[in-house]
């Protein structure tokens, strides 16, 4: 944190890069900060050839405070921005399960209307069902995770509200397990849904991938300096 | 059971966007100018961090009541602000709910007058 008499002795150009820094640190998009320190540097300019002495501190606000005002202009403007709980927190999860249900709902239908009657599941029609179960169980907390972790980059939230979307369906992918116990009688096959978690088997693909967007995610998020600006 | 009112954020969080847009209504500006023209016609009475003019114009913008351009002024490259068809009906709705809330704290501080002078 910068105290305001370090502030005011600061350079002009020191003083973007910190509120550079300052903006990128709490999860700024880069065009975005790259734009405002722009512009704020055009100000600059304009400050100087007006008054040489003075600093630049003095007329656009002390780094700290502008930062703030940046930040929460910038979140305001997006539902994910303003409601970061609900969207992050407690949307996922819900999201994931309807999202699950209506392809699997469209799989089946997309089958039935294929093989015909489905209430025999013959081979071909089991066996499409199960790969399509194990497709839909990886793809989808993948795709929430990517999603909500994009929606939460672009609002420009914190590393720890994109975290929080991708450990849910991480979690999420671990614990949800269905299948299809497959019958040669006609209407005794049964499809099962539940959760549960097992300590020492390796967590499936399904778990690893919201892990992956994270993981891109911390990667991508390299500190602001000088040459990211340029 | 009573209807639930609508707050009004804009009554005290509407007023640097009225003033912006009402500043850019009369000629395109950049972000400098527009903080010199805010402190000039405000006559000073508005005094504020330039640098928080930004957040606002980049919000106007994305909700396109402005649109921006870099234009060359005065030998410089500068984004320039100006007030789109969408932006001015916005302003007309913000000048007109701005007058309502004027004229409404205005009726309540005659009214306080009114009482004073009644009981003393």
């Amino acid at each position: 944190m910068s105290s305001p008499s370090l502030v005011s002795s600061m350079s002009p150009e020191n003083m973007l890069q910190n509120l550079a820094r300052q903006l990128a640190r709490r999860g700024l998009p880069r065009g975005y900060v790259r734009r405002v320190i722009s512009e704020l540097r055009d100000h600059g300019d304009d400050v100087r050839q007006e008054s040489e002495g003075e600093s630049l501190a003095s007329r656009l606000g002390e780094p700290r405070a502008l930062a703030d005002e940046i930040v929460s202009a910038y979140r305001k403007k997006s539902f994910i921005g303003r409601h970061p709980l609900f969207a992050l927190a407690v949307g996922p999860i819900p999201l994931a399960i309807l999202i699950w249900a209506a392809v699997m709902a469209g799989t089946f239908l997309g089958l039935q209307w294929w093989y015909g009657d489905m209430s025999g599941l013959e081979p071909g029609a089991a066996f499409a069902l199960l790969v399509f179960n194990d497709v839909w169980k990886t793809v989808v907390p993948f795709a929430v995770a990517g999603v909500a972790a994009w929606f939460a980059a672009r609002s420009g939230h914190r590393l720890r509200w994109i975290a929080l979307p991708c450990l849910l369906m991480a979690v999420w992918a671990a614990a949800f397990d269905s299948g299809l116990q497959v019958s040669p009688f006609p209407n005794q096959s049964k499809f099962t849904v539940g959760l549960g978690m097992s300590l020492f088997s390796l967590p499936p693909l399904a778990a690893c991938l919201p892990l992956l967007v994270l993981a891109w995610h911390v990667i991508h998020r390299a500190p602001f300096n000088q040459h990211s600006e340029a | 059971m009573p209807r639930k009112k609508k707050t009004n954020p804009d009554f005290l969080n509407g007023v640097p966007e009225l003033v912006m847009l009402r500043l850019l209504s009369r000629r395109p500006m950049y972000g400098y100018e527009l903080a010199q023209q805010i402190k000039l016609q405000s006559r000073e009475h508005l005094t504020f961090g330039e640098g928080c003019i930004y957040p606002l114009l980049h919000k106007l913008e994305e909700a396109g009541h402005l649109a921006s351009r870099r234009e060359d002024v005065g030998g410089r490259s500068r984004v320039v602000y100006r007030v789109t068809p969408q932006g001015r009906k916005r302003l007309a709705a913000t000048v007109s709910a701005w007058t309502q809330v004027v004229q409404a704290v205005e009726w309540i501080l005659q009214g306080e007058a009114h009482v004073q002078s009644v009981s003393c």
